[in-house]
């Protein structure tokens, strides 16, 4: 959370399910400077600014605050912490919306309601009148279109005459049998409120035994929720936005909607293959790293110390943190993640990933996964690192299991699938084809089986379709900026642990003693040229970097699909096993290193014995 | 509370005062069974980790919602008051409908 050297005047809080505009109301109160921290023990993005003499803070998009997933915990934290709730609701979907806000309601804590895209309700005939919210929920109620700055600076003076909202009657009873008359505000009335309806971190910090009351309050409050919008909504008119429902049911019938998918991936393919990897890492990689900053470290640590000592391999060698590594993240893969995650941000805030979920959950359901996996997964083919990370969007440990089995294994990252490309595709389009088929099978074959082998069940999908929208150019540069940041904080250290850890054992000499202990197998079983071996060790710290050792060996076809399809299979790159360590334990991370290690070299070496018809 | 009984289709329906009145099969389905476009009451969620969910995005007991899509063997898509939701096959085969309300617009 945002650093103070000042205490703050009042803690704003500001709350809202996914979509409704939240970040902008955010930028507008807090202007430019924005601070973004991850929530100690998550990936949850927070970011929080300064108005005046308060900290604002903007939270994680969600449906309620009950501790169901980790931005609902953050969320409920940041709440329960809070001097002032600012409730950003969407006017279009005001029945979805107002759940949240009656149990915000319910809190006491003071309050202001920003009723944001007004416009769109119209648009769509649905027109909410404030005045009804103001009445019933007794908060201060702001019609906003705040992309267009519309209603701001009413909601920003609003925030003085912030009170708590009415609470639930049935609860209030409640509340007052257990403890005599609820006190208006403060954080125990809060912790109160959300332990009648059935919080268990609430029943915890209260010292109470947790209350199965959770079905009959949100029964109750999601009846109050919609009858509520029904009073709300001064005129009901026909929807005339047309085109969104036709585009949505283009979108989500599987004829039309793989045929978009297709267009999207091949969009997709462009930009991040072509221009991205291509133009970008060009300049990046080459130009301003190997070109400018490799060769002035190495100069400038050369006239400290000899570069061939212990100390001078490790920051400038083959495996160089101040060199190779920096060159790998900063040149190659920052490009890459930033491109992945503008377009991925592109996706979720346009509303299409849920389409994309919804028509994937028939295909991944076989693999003990459900249609909300297509986001790690499809985020591996960018790096694998970062999809590790993005698994925790799953709902049970179960599928965060089987979708890190599925990453580190079967899903080439682009830095890989580069080199497999250049390396598959002067020899036709049946090599091309033989090596997606091939690892496209162990990806559903090692998933059936997995599927079959854990115990458990794995969730049902039950997702929200937010509506399809046009996403503001602003928020998305935003959101990926915030997010590679996070990445390179995250990921970034165990890229360089792993690097250290090469090249000591690169300069004690157990390196080339690896790698010579490979060339057996390399040789043998897969009927590759031992210095083959060499590539598949150093595919370890960087993938792509065991594919390029492959290039000058003069393999034949065979040899090359053998080749790049033990590589891709092999295991993944250091930093994603660090992170898999982090994120499922190290006995899990080995056990997933040993399995993908013995995997790769069973199909390559099976792929060596394919009938001659196959790869010519 | 809503229970299948292991022969046959005849739901139990459990009143609040306690009396047990048995439906004709053909009044409840699941709804994975509900037809695309027509109006349906859910009866019950039979998930219970997806129960609590279910509620607040407005798909619980109690709540009417139209069956909007539905994919080949793939989710159901249903809508409600100009919300979607989808809902992954093996749970919508535990959500019991009552059908039909009637047929939406």
């Amino acid at each position: 959370m945002a650093s103070g050297r000042v205490k703050p005047r009042r803690l704003i809080a500001l709350v809202g399910n996914p979509n409704t505009g939240k970040s902008v109301v955010f930028h507008y109160l807090t202007g430019k400077y924005v601070e973004v921290s991850n929530y100690p023990g998550t990936t949850v993005e927070v970011t929080s600014g300064w108005a005046g003499d308060d900290l604002v803070v903007d939270t994680p998009g969600v449906y309620g605050i009950s501790g169901l997933n980790d931005e609902e915990r953050v969320t409920r934290e940041t709440v329960l912490k809070a001097d002032l709730v600012v409730n950003v609701v969407d006017a279009a979907h005001l029945e979805r919306d107002l759940f949240l806000t009656l149990q915000l309601c319910d809190l006491g804590i003071p309050m202001v309601v920003c009723l944001n895209m007004v416009d769109e309700a119209r648009k769509r005939g649905r027109v909410p009148d404030p005045a009804v919210l103001e009445r019933e929920l007794g908060v201060p109620v702001l019609p906003t279109v705040a992309v267009r700055g519309e209603g701001l600076p009413q909601l920003r003076e609003a925030l003085g005459r912030a009170v708590p909202g009415r609470a639930d009657p049935v609860l209030v009873a409640q509340a007052r049998e257990m403890r005599g008359e609820p006190s208006p505000s403060g954080p125990r009335r809060a912790l109160t409120f959300l332990y009648l309806e059935g919080d268990d971190l609430a029943a915890r910090r209260l010292g109470l035994p947790p209350r199965p009351a959770r079905e009959e309050v949100w029964s109750l409050r999601r009846r109050r929720a919609d009858a509520l919008a029904t009073r709300a909504m001064a005129a009901r008119e026909p929807d005339r936005d047309i085109w969104r429902g036709m585009a949505d049911r283009l979108l989500t019938w599987p004829p039309t909607g793989l045929v978009a998918l297709a267009l999207v991936l091949a969009v997709l393919y462009w930009f991040l293959g072509v221009v991205v990897a291509g133009r970008v890492v060009g300049f990046t990689e080459d130009t301003l790293l190997r070109g400018y900053w490799e060769p002035f470290v190495r100069d400038a640590l050369g006239r400290v110390l000899p570069l061939d000592s212990v100390p001078g391999q490790l920051l400038v060698g083959e495996f160089g943190l101040a060199t190779m590594t920096v060159t790998y993240l900063l040149g190659l893969l920052l490009p890459l993640v930033l491109g992945f995650y503008l377009f991925m941000g592109f996706m979720e805030d346009s509303g299409y990933l849920p389409r994309v979920a919804v028509l994937f959950d028939r295909s991944l359901n076989p693999l003990g996964l459900n249609g909300r996996a297509v986001i790690p997964l499809l985020l591996g083919f960018g790096c694998v690192t970062m999809a590790i990370v993005s698994t925790r969007v799953l709902a049970t440990a179960r599928e965060r299991r089987i979708a890190i089995i599925l990453l580190s294994l079967a899903v080439p990252c682009s830095a890989q699938l580069g080199v497999v490309a250049g390396m598959v595709s002067p020899l036709g389009w049946r090599v091309l084809l033989a090596y997606g088929l091939i690892v496209f099978l162990v990806f559903a074959g090692v998933g059936l089986l997995i599927h079959r082998l854990l115990p458990g069940l794995s969730s049902s999908l039950l997702l929200d379709l937010p509506p399809l929208r046009w996403p503001r150019p602003d928020n998305l540069l935003r959101k990926t900026a915030y997010r590679a940041f996070t990445f390179l904080r995250e990921a970034g250290p165990l890229f360089f642990y792993g690097a250290a850890g090469l090249g000591i054992l690169q300069v004690t000499g157990a390196l080339p003693a690896w790698q010579a202990a490979w060339a057996p197998l390399v040789s043998g079983w897969l009927g590759l040229p031992p210095q083959a071996a060499a590539a598949f060790v150093m595919g370890f710290v960087r993938r792509d970097f065991g594919a390029a050792g492959l290039y000058h060996l003069g393999l034949t076809p065979t040899q090359t699909l053998v080749a790049v399809v033990t590589i891709t299979l092999f295991v993944p790159c250091v930093a994603s096993v660090l992170m898999i360590g982090k994120e499922r334990g190290w006995k899990e991370a080995v056990l997933i290193w040993i399995g993908n290690v013995i995997l790769a070299f069973a199909v390559g070496g099976l792929v060596a014995r394919l009938p001659s018809w196959v790869v010519r | 509370m809503l229970r299948q009984e292991e022969s046959g289709r005849a739901i139990d329906v459990e009143r609040e005062e306690g009396a047990v009145v048995t439906r004709a099969a053909d009044r409840l389905l699941t709804l994975a069974e509900a037809p695309v476009g027509t109006r349906v009451r859910i009866r019950y969620v039979g998930d219970g980790l997806l129960r609590a969910q279910a509620i607040r995005l407005g798909v619980g007991t109690g709540a009417e919602v139209t069956v909007w899509a539905r994919l080949p063997r793939g989710p159901v898509i249903v809508a409600r008051r100009g919300q979607k939701v989808a809902v992954g096959r093996r749970l919508a085969e535990e959500i019991w409908v009552e059908a039909p309300v009637g047929r939406a617009r």
